[in-house]
């Protein structure tokens, strides 16, 4: 068995490949940088795995659900949404690992783009809040459910896509993986699940800190009309994308 | 070794003055408003409010934005507000080229947003820098003595130490040592929630919680750290004392520290201020606990909590503090600034990165960058405000121009403006609210009435009544007054089926008589079926079994129920109504008994006790127990007696089972001399003399002014109100009758002036009361505004004949006053019809998904003590309490005095539990309802575990977010001589305090010179006459 997966492992990361995004990511100060490469990124493990043939062993598995867990972990207790962000994209792209054997590349084209845009929607919405604020940093801002309703409730719809809610794409991802794993290794199973529990955990933490409390400064612009329509119109897109990916997945 | 009793005295007094501050709070069921600062009344209101803020983490006042709504909707007088800033102006050096009174109306009708904190930080250079347009960054220029003096500010010595070290260390201590404190607490101060009850309240708070806490599971892993610090002494003095040393707090900010601690949980430490004053109260003498134990507690989990925590390897103390900025200056600053929430933004991050790497040469090193961007900060957004405020002022000024000294200047008295704004803006709303009264008042006598009214109807001095009663005069021929809703008569109530007492007075009050109720027919009630089904079903809701036993046989009872009265409530509970059993009517038993009358009651008591012991205790029938054995015993055990042979020879027991018999009746049974003399002062409450009912009739009527041409009907309206699944159904209730219905209250005025031997006595007085005047109670719900009449049955015959059109009055009134209020209550709905309104108005008070019944006393503005023909024609808005009030009759003053010292202090308590509830409900409110839980049958919590929410419901106060009530101070109205007013008001200490110290506005009319007499600015300001005040108010209107 040769070892030309271990080039999948930067783009569907394995700690520590998974470095290499984290530094890319740093660098890029750019916005849509940053949004770029979070979709194209896994794009190429997608190309890599179903263009190259390449044979991937079973105990690669354990591998990614660890590594999937281990930034799950360390997300909890990160206050920037960016650099949280990057956090959640290894964490959730490692869970491909465990999906891909089963399915086709258009599926799983499908199911990264699931978890990707939604990543994608995060940086653009961080901007709007470095914006106003200057910050991304949650408890530094806070109270953004008075001040901003409407960016507030892209937010949190956003996050919702994030860590796997239904009607979005992951949400159905995750259900399919942990039960077909638990049929035939539960131990991966479980451990998708603990992911999965974590991922909400550190989403509603995050959550906390921006969106409940007393708003901290008073006269901010909200979202416009137009801006919220876009993002609004986008969160639908990634929701019908998570329905389509339910009828082809159950 | 145990403390010296002199060490304990000292810390009890030390936790008694450390408490003051923290206000009463009452058990809910009888729900009293009260002034959240009222243990900071002793200073002017503007200091208090400061010192509110430090002490409750608290504001004081609306936002700007808020108050520049009130302005463009016209509820602000922008006069007041110019002159207000003109006097904060005036304190400051000019600077050259800038109306700085211009500036500073124009921050607050136009600005929003407010400069940075004026600290260490504050570099007028920078601004400098910033306003010419120059972003080079700032070199600070701080040095570490100055870092060490703002930490020092920052970490008092009286801050709790578990704050100073979840500022530095980004832990939760605090909050999780609230939520051990509240659990504590909610275990231990139960009345009758819990199924579950806490093992050994008896023994005291603080010793049933320490057993149970080294026993607890939950706790068991401290278990140890507990038993170690309490073994030390057990006493909870003597562990507030150690643990004080432990954590190295000098003595003499002990009281100041104790202060912070308990105003954490201020709604919690008022229910113990208030339970352990309350002597009589039962829960209070069954299971004793007090704030010295209540600290213990907290002190003690406070240490353990800081001991626990991996961020410190030792015990965490002030000198913690006290050491880490001295010898680490700014890495202390640094740890302050990101946990605190101060850090600068675009640098968060690299800080807590640094703070994980934890090495100290990393954090010196960010120090001059860190420094430079906060100063940075703080001046571009200095420079920004002070730009936006040249052009909107219009200014000629070139800000670029000005010289470092000049932009320091202004800067310093624009953040003295902000300091003062709240107080500015109040000031302009009380001034534009009370032109607008004054304004509306009729300052003419109306002319004599020919002939007696119809009906001359007693009202509460309530908010709420003032619009019941403009609308029942405008439908027939009705005279109304207002009086406090006890109507002058203080006593505790024990309704007929119940053995507890209620306080039906103000809470200021102690009432010495006793009324009782009786019932003039037979009622047969299962009461023990009743009361066995109502503790099955308590306990089944409570009882976390439940669910897996019961909800398929009970459940579809309760799922009846839940439709019945959420889709149809009005038709539900008029038929839910006849489950229950109709009270029978009563009457009250309001006469004194005569010494005589209460012997004979005990006598018959203990005999009855007598018997029933003999049969239950020596198996002897009661047809074998003649009366002479059970008086022979009776003296024996009431010591009269030292033979009992009688008794022996005829039941055949000897000596010693009889002593025996005897002690036990002296014991368990209480048949006793000094039980009996017990018995017969508590009958002596029964009821008020003949003497005592003539004076309470005669202070009534002659302090509202009636003494003469009475109508054939005078009402005495009580009030209360109705509402379904609601816990601050009592708030809604009448405060002068302790937050309950003032029906009662009524009746037995009503009832003391229709006897003859009072009215003959008032008439030799000089207050004649005709024959054919007859006193009626009545009640108005002030949810629905219906008006019912009680007693009827007592009615004279002759007077049968006018019920009808009294009814159909009160019938009209109501309807038309539901059709004023609904628009309140649902702006989206338009109501041509009345009665359509009505029925919607009922369906609201049966409805127990609505959040709110009714506004309550929200807008409450004004208390005006005078004549109906003043206020006879204005359109109060349910807005004020109207007190009836004649000077004439009372030439000494003493009802003056009287209405300023109960109903006014009491009017001020509901206007200042409003204010604060509106401008901070979050703190000093108590939050939405939606999130309320009942906390052991006497208070509310948000959600599962938090303070005991004190204060008024977001739902009472704000409408869709935005203030609904106008918080202002009361605007007092007295309608008298201006001396005569002003020695009533020096009289009364407490009166003299609010108003010196401007926690109430006054007014005094004076109408025999015409004059207009205002405190302000620590003087009386006087307006020449009242035609000249409709002037100045068409000229001010006229300029703005």
């Amino acid at each position: 068995m040769s070892a030309e997966w271990l080039l999948v492992a930067f783009f569907f990361p394995l700690f520590p490949f998974s470095m290499v995004f984290m530094l890319l990511y740093k660098k890029f100060a750019n916005p849509w940088l940053k949004i770029l490469l979070v979709l194209t990124w896994p794009m190429i493990g997608v190309y890599l795995v179903y263009q190259m043939n390449i044979t991937i062993p079973d105990w690669v598995q354990y591998w990614a659900v660890l590594t999937s867990v281990l930034y799950a972990l360390r997300s909890l207790v990160i206050r920037d949404i960016e650099i949280w962000t990057a956090f959640m994209a290894v964490s959730l792209w490692a869970v491909f690992w465990t999906v891909y054997p089963k399915h086709d590349m258009s599926m799983l084209s499908q199911a990264v783009m699931g978890f990707s845009l939604p990543l994608s929607m995060l940086i653009l919405l961080s901007t709007e809040l470095r914006r106003r604020f200057d910050s991304v940093y949650a408890g530094l801002i806070g109270g953004i459910a008075d001040s901003l309703p409407r960016l507030s409730r892209i937010l949190v719809i956003t996050m919702l896509a994030i860590i796997a809610t239904p009607v979005f794409p992951g949400f159905f991802l995750m259900l399919v993986s942990i039960v077909d794993q638990m049929l035939v290794v539960p131990v991966i199973a479980l451990t998708l699940a603990v992911s999965w529990f974590l991922w909400t955990w550190s989403g509603v933490r995050l959550l906390q800190g921006l969106i409940t409390g007393s708003p901290h400064e008073s006269g901010v612009e909200d979202l416009s009309f137009s801006a919220t329509l876009f993002y609004g119109g986008a969160l639908l897109a990634i929701a019908l994308l998570g329905l389509l990916l339910a009828g082809e997945l159950l | 070794m145990t403390q010296a009793l002199g060490k304990k005295l000292s810390i009890r007094s030390m936790v008694y003055v450390a408490g003051q501050p923290i206000p009463f709070f009452w058990p809910m069921r009888n729900f009293i408003h009260h002034n959240p600062l009222h243990g900071l009344e002793k200073m002017p209101f503007s200091k208090a409010v400061k010192k509110a803020e430090k002490l409750f983490h608290t504001r004081t006042f609306l936002s700007r934005e808020e108050y520049q709504q009130y302005l463009k909707e016209g509820n602000i007088n922008r006069e007041s507000l110019r002159e207000s800033v003109k006097q904060i102006a005036q304190k400051h050096p000019q600077v050259p080229g800038i109306n700085l009174d211009e500036w500073f109306f124009n921050i607050l009708t136009h600005q929003s947003g407010a400069l940075p904190e004026d600290n260490i930080f504050s570099n007028p250079d920078a601004v400098k820098r910033f306003i010419d347009g120059n972003d080079t960054p700032v070199n600070a220029e701080i040095s570490d003595e100055q870092l060490r003096q703002y930490l020092n500010s920052r970490f008092p010595l009286e801050q709790p130490v578990y704050e100073s070290f979840d500022l530095l260390y980004g832990t939760d201590i605090g909050n999780e040592l609230d939520e051990l404190v509240i659990k504590a607490c909610l275990e231990f101060f139960d009345e009758g929630q819990s199924v579950w009850k806490m093992p050994g309240r008896h023994h005291g708070f603080f010793k049933s919680w320490y057993t149970l806490a080294t026993r607890n599971a939950w706790l068991s892993k401290r278990a140890g750290r507990i038993r170690r610090i309490v073994e030390i002494e057990e006493s909870p003095e003597a562990v507030i004392s150690n643990v004080m040393e432990m954590l190295k707090v000098p003595e003499e900010y002990w009281i100041s520290y104790f202060t912070r601690e308990l105003s954490r949980l201020h709604g919690w430490v008022g229910f113990i201020r208030w339970r352990e004053n309350a002597n009589e109260y039962y829960w209070a003498q069954q299971y004793p606990g007090d704030l010295v134990e209540y600290l213990a507690i907290r002190l003690t989990l406070s240490v353990i909590l800081l001991e626990e925590s991996p961020a410190f390897k030792e015990l965490f103390t002030l000198n913690s503090i006290r050491h880490g900025i001295e010898e680490k200056t700014f890495e202390t600053f640094l740890r302050h600034e990101l946990y605190s929430g101060n850090i600068v933004p675009g640098i968060s991050q690299r800080v807590e990165e640094t703070f994980l790497i934890g090495k100290s040469n990393v954090v010196s090193e960010m120090r001059d960058d860190y420094l430079s961007r906060k100063v940075g900060r703080n001046a571009v957004k200095t420079a920004k405000i002070l730009k936006q405020l040249a052009i909107l002022s219009e200014s000629d000024i070139n800000l670029a121009e000005l010289p470092v000294e000049q932009v320091e200047q202004l800067f310093k008295a624009i953040k003295d403006l902000e300091d003062q704004e709240g107080i500015a803006w109040v000031l302009a709303l009380e001034s534009s609210a009370t032109h607008k009264l004054l304004n509306n008042l009729n300052y003419m006598d109306q002319p004599a009435r020919e002939k007696r009214p119809f009906v001359q109807a007693l009202f509460c001095i309530d908010t709420r009544s003032e619009r019941i009663r403009r609308v029942i005069e405008s439908v027939g021929d009705y005279q109304t007054y207002g009086i406090a809703g006890f109507f002058g008569i203080p006593f505790s109530f024990m309704e007929l089926g119940k053995g507890s007492e209620n306080h039906l007075c103000p809470i200021l009050l102690t009432p010495k008589n006793l009324v009782l109720e009786i019932s003039r027919e037979e009622w047969v009630v299962d009461e023990a079926g009743l009361s066995a089904l109502e503790k099955a079903l308590h306990d089944l809701k409570e009882s976390i079994l439940t669910p897996f036993v019961t909800v398929e046989a009970v459940g579809l009872l309760f799922g009846f129920d839940m439709l019945g009265k959420t889709l149809f409530p009005s038709v539900y509970n008029r038929w839910r109504k006849h489950l229950n059993h109709d009270k029978p009517a009563t009457q009250l038993l309001l006469d004194k008994l005569s010494r005589q009358q209460a012997d004979s009651i005990v006598r018959a008591v203990q005999r009855a006790v007598i018997a029933q012991a003999v049969e239950n205790d020596l198996g002897i029938p009661l047809e074998n127990i003649t009366d002479d054995m059970i008086r022979e015993l009776r003296e024996r055990a009431l010591g009269h007696q030292r033979d009992c042979s009688g008794f022996k020879d005829e039941l055949g027991i000897d000596d010693k089972d009889a002593l025996a018999f005897i002690d036990k009746l002296r014991t368990t049974y209480k048949v006793n001399s000094y039980y009996s003399r017990i018995q017969l002062e508590r009958l002596g409450r029964i009821g008020f003399s003949i003497e005592e009912q003539t004076v309470f009739v005669s202070t009534a009527l002659r302090s509202i002014g009636l003494t003469g041409q009475f109508s054939r009907f005078v009402l005495l309206v009580g009030h209360g109100s109705a509402s379904e699944n609601n816990p601050y159904e009592s708030a809604l209730d009448c405060g002068a009758c302790g937050g309950d219905h003032g029906l009662v209250n009524a009746r037995v005025l009503a009832q003391m002036a229709n006897k003859p031997q009072v009215r003959s006595r008032l008439k030799q007085q000089g207050l004649v009361i005709d024959d054919d005047v007859w006193f009626i109670p009545a009640f108005h719900n002030t949810t629905t505004d219906e008006l019912t009449m009680h007693d009827l049955e007592l009615l004279p015959s002759t007077h049968l004949i006018y019920i009808d059109r009294l009814r159909n009055g009160f019938r009209s009134a109501s309807h038309l006053c539901a059709m004023e209020r609904l628009p309140e209550l649902q702006p989206d709905k338009q109501y041509a019809d009345p009665i359509k309104a009505f029925a919607d108005i009922q369906r609201n008070s049966l409805d127990w998904s609505q959040v709110r019944p009714e506004w309550g006393l929200s807008r409450n503005a004004y208390f005006i003590i005078g004549k109906r023909d003043m206020t006879i024609n204005a359109n109060l808005e349910g807005r004020s309490f109207l007190h009836s009030y004649d000077y004439k009759a009372d030439p000494k003053r003493r009802l003056l005095e009287n209405i300023l010292g109960g109903p006014l202090v009491v009017g001020q308590w509901i206007n200042m539990e409003h204010y604060f509830s509106t401008v901070d409900n979050e703190h000093l409110g108590s939050g939405s309802k939606v999130y309320h839980n009942v906390a052991g049958r006497f208070g509310v919590m948000t959600g599962n575990l938090s303070d005991l929410r004190t204060g008024l419901p977001s739902q009472t106060v704000l409408r869709n977010g935005s203030p609904y009530h106008e918080p202002m101070r009361l605007i007092t109205v007295i309608q008298a001589p201006f001396e005569h007013a002003l020695k009533a008001v020096y009289a009364v200490a407490a009166v003299k305090r609010l108003v010196l110290n401007y926690w109430v506005r006054l007014v005094i009319i004076d109408p025999e010179t015409n004059k207009i007499h205002r405190y302000e600015n620590d003087d009386w300001v006087v307006q020449d006459s009242l035609e000249n005040h409709l002037e100045t108010e068409s000229l001010e209107e006229a300029s703005v």
